[in-house]
């Protein structure tokens, strides 16, 4: 499980994509986010999300998000995430 | 009271524009969800600014004002690369599926969505000026 806290903005997406590549190469399974900490995020964030729930999807993998906090949400159902992304 | 910084078409200057949002909202009678949406929608504006308003390696400005009163937060957005509107286009579709959901264009549309109003124009100095606005009453 990795835990996401603060922001997923512009420029701390670019950081968060090289750790996560780590944890999907060393262990292609099922890959848990939790939101709790969460409180801000930006379409560079949205984009990753969408690229990590492909790419673990092509590996036989899953992305999982739990504890997704009510304003991340909000996001996440404008841009239509909450119906492709696996959120508990 | 209105506050502005001007930043440079480079990514790096994110975490500047972060910072001054930041201190321009202080004090604003904002619900930390609408102000966390007009932090999205002006960071999403300029981003678009950095990465395309002006040709590749070529350096350029960004001027970003903000006037936060009791009735709404305002943001303007401005620079001088080529013409370019950001209200137009097609909004991305929400409800494709997963294997057929394009990666980008969701910047734009989140700016249009969070926000009460947002307006383009290319001023008589030959400058792409955005404004954005988030009415603050609306919620109540």
């Amino acid at each position: 499980m990795i835990s996401l806290s603060g922001q997923l903005d512009t420029l701390s997406a670019v950081d968060f994509e090289k750790e996560i590549r780590k944890a999907i190469d060393s262990s292609p399974g099922i890959i848990v986010l939790d939101g709790k900490d969460l409180t801000y995020i930006s379409s560079a964030g949205l984009r990753l999300l969408l690229t990590l729930r492909k790419g673990l999807a092509e590996k036989g993998g899953r992305l999982k998000l739990q504890n997704i906090r009510e304003e991340i949400m909000e996001i996440f159902n404008i841009t239509g995430f909450s119906s492709i992304l696996d959120i508990e | 009271m209105q506050k502005s910084l001007r930043i440079t078409n480079e990514l790096k200057q994110v975490a500047r524009l972060t910072a001054f949002i930041a201190r321009a909202m202080k004090g604003s009678t904002a619900p930390q969800t609408v102000g966390m949406q007009f932090r999205l929608a002006v960071e999403e504006a300029v981003v678009n600014c950095i990465l395309y308003a002006y040709p590749e390696e070529t350096k350029g400005e960004i001027e970003i004002r903000i006037d936060c009163c009791r009735e709404s937060l305002t943001a303007v957005i401005s620079d001088a690369g080529r013409p370019f509107d950001p209200t137009a286009g097609k909004d991305p579709d929400v409800n494709l599926p997963l294997a057929e959901r394009p990666v980008g264009g969701l910047g734009r549309f989140l700016v249009k969505k969070l926000m009460s109003r947002v307006y383009y124009e290319r001023d008589n100095n030959n400058r792409n000026v955005l404004t954005i606005i988030r009415e603050l009453n609306e919620d109540a």
